[in-house]
């Protein structure tokens, strides 16, 4: 018995499905947006030195939340073809945030006072940023998705999976950001902007990731380890990621801030990458399984399905 | 390794949608997992909270062990001192071990008011405020002394700061003819955050208190202004 909700939802094969920009175009497309924002921050960085300590705070709050807004016009973009899941978009990203926020003191405050010991050595470093900063990470995620958008019609394809993650891990990207900024009593423009856009890539891919999961559990009959596999797999890149960046990157004083900027941007790409290429093979596989065209999930426009080629 | 990767692609032979029971299963699943890795989280926070490193004094006349991630800036057989260089403030938090023979007809009582005025004269603005009887490695009479100075951290360094004010503990004990003083201090505003640390050094010790006590004796006026340099035992 064939039940798929998502070939269904797609146009018939032999129509002329709306054009959907590439996701990996996309991402790149949203990376040199972010390289440009950390340009002009590092272009004007003077400014801050004219500010005081609340100028700094409300620049350092707008820099904050610019990576992640420039994240969701991005992917507004790459949904185009179907407008209704923007509102929800901004939903989950508000629900992460909100989630983070709450939780973020509790947690990593008072619970596991991070603080006091992840650093000490790098096998705590790693293993507490898979176990806490990376599992906390996922499970807001998880929960604002699945309380906001799981059961919506609106979340009709696997790709809507990744894009609703991604905006609740933007939304953690944006309350980790905002933390940072305040306990620093506002940032310097060049360093602060690298290390917001930093910590955003890292949030939002992994995110990704655990998305491809969301989608996956959203239109197939899963085995039972599958989806906590796949919360396993986004903290373990979430704490992996930060653990990369902070041992082999510069410290908060250092001249080599570029140099994190451009290892996120490649766990970015890695990441991202191997996103889109399990999505297009999970709906390869789908429609071979169905017999339908796959072009209702796919990232490009498809004419027809080569069946032969769909293994 | 494809196998993996195709379960990853197509976990399901067919393309039959979840039920609520199947979406309910993957709720709990994931709640279980996050529980579980949060619990496992606290046990290596724990690990990393009593993992210490044992010290020889005297070629094993004490055995003192400090927090492993604390650098041992010195150990010279006859003290050593270890030092927390993630310390937030700007005076690291440490522990600083000496040791002396004691001094013919010395008790410990007299040795405590001798290092009292000794510190009265080395540190800025030195105040003793509590003394109490206790006990270490299991049944040797001790001293505990709290004070406080003011420390300058930065100047050393040729930065401009903020002098600190510091809490320290001196723990006096006599084992094998020898005059130890194990001395913890932290910036007072962390001394607090810095109690699971100090337990690891005090726990080596086998501090208690004494078994037939005595009140802690209030701070008896060692006081200092003088503006000299921090340290020295």
């Amino acid at each position: 018995m064939q039940a798929s909700i998502m070939p269904d939802s797609g146009p018939p094969a032999t129509a002329t499905p709306p054009r959907r920009p590439s996701f990996l175009r996309s991402i790149t497309l949203e990376l040199a947006a972010l390289l440009i924002f950390v340009a002009l921050f590092n272009l004007f960085a003077g400014i801050g030195a004219a500010l005081n300590e609340t100028g700094l705070i409300i620049l350092g709050l707008i820099m904050a939340v610019t990576p992640a807004l420039l994240w969701l016009l991005i992917f507004y973009r790459l949904d185009r073809a179907e407008p209704e899941p923007k509102r929800l978009v901004a939903g989950v990203y508000l629900t992460g945030l909100l989630l983070a926020a709450a939780l973020h003191l509790p947690i990593f405050g008072v619970i596991f006072d991070t603080q006091s010991w992840l650093g000490a050595y790098w096998w705590s470093q790693l293993l507490g940023n898979i176990l806490v900063v990376g599992m906390v990470t996922a499970a807001i995620i998880y929960g604002a998705v699945r309380v906001v958008v799981f059961d919506n019609p609106e979340f009709d394809e696997r790709l809507d999976g990744v894009i609703y993650a991604v905006a609740a891990g933007l939304g953690v990207a944006t309350v980790s950001n905002f933390v940072y900024v305040w306990q620093h009593g506002g940032v310097d423009l060049n360093i602060g902007s690298i290390r917001v856009v930093v910590d955003t890539l890292g949030y939002a891919s992994s995110a990704g990731m655990l998305g491809y999961f969301i989608g996956q559990v959203r239109f197939e009959k899963t085995p039972l380890i599958y989806l906590p596999g796949g919360v396993l797999l986004a903290a373990i890149l979430t704490g992996l990621y930060f653990f990369l960046i902070e041992r082999t990157g510069a410290n908060s004083f250092g001249g080599e801030l570029w140099r994190d900027l451009l290892l996120g941007i490649f766990l970015t790409l890695v990441m991202m990458g191997a996103v889109a290429w399990l999505v297009r093979r999970a709906n390869e596989e789908t429609a071979r399984v169905a017999q339908l065209s796959a072009t209702g999930d796919s990232w490009e426009a498809k004419a027809a399905v080569d069946e032969g080629g769909a293994a | 390794m494809t196998m993996w990767i195709d379960r990853l692609i197509k976990p399901s032979p067919t393309n039959e949608a979840p039920g609520p029971r199947e979406q309910l299963r993957n709720d709990i699943a994931v709640i279980v997992t996050v529980l579980f890795a949060l619990f496992l989280a606290l046990g290596i926070r724990n690990q990393v909270y009593t993992a210490s490193r044992l010290v020889s004094i005297h070629e094993g006349g004490l055995r003192i062990a400090h927090p492993e991630r604390w650098v041992l800036q010195s150990n010279d057989g006859a003290g050593l001192i270890a030092v927390n260089l993630g310390s937030p403030s700007t005076y690291d938090s440490r522990v600083e071990v000496t040791s002396r023979p004691l001094h013919p007809d010395e008790t410990l009582e007299r040795a405590r008011f001798e290092r009292g005025l000794k510190l009265a004269t080395e540190l800025s603005s030195y105040r003793e405020m509590e003394a109490a009887q206790m006990e270490v490695l299991n049944g040797i009479p001790a001293l505990v002394t709290t004070y406080g100075f003011v420390a300058d951290p930065t100047r050393d360094a040729g930065v401009t700061g903020l002098p600190v004010v510091v809490e320290a503990q001196d723990i006096l004990f006599v084992k094998g003819g020898m005059l130890y003083v194990v001395s913890l201090r932290a910036d007072a505003v962390d001394w607090e955050a810095n109690a699971r640390d100090f337990a690891v050094i005090t726990n080596s010790l086998r501090l208690r208190p004494a078994k037939s006590p005595s009140a802690a004796t209030s701070a008896d006026g060692f006081s200092s202004s003088a503006a000299t340099l921090e340290g020295g035992n």
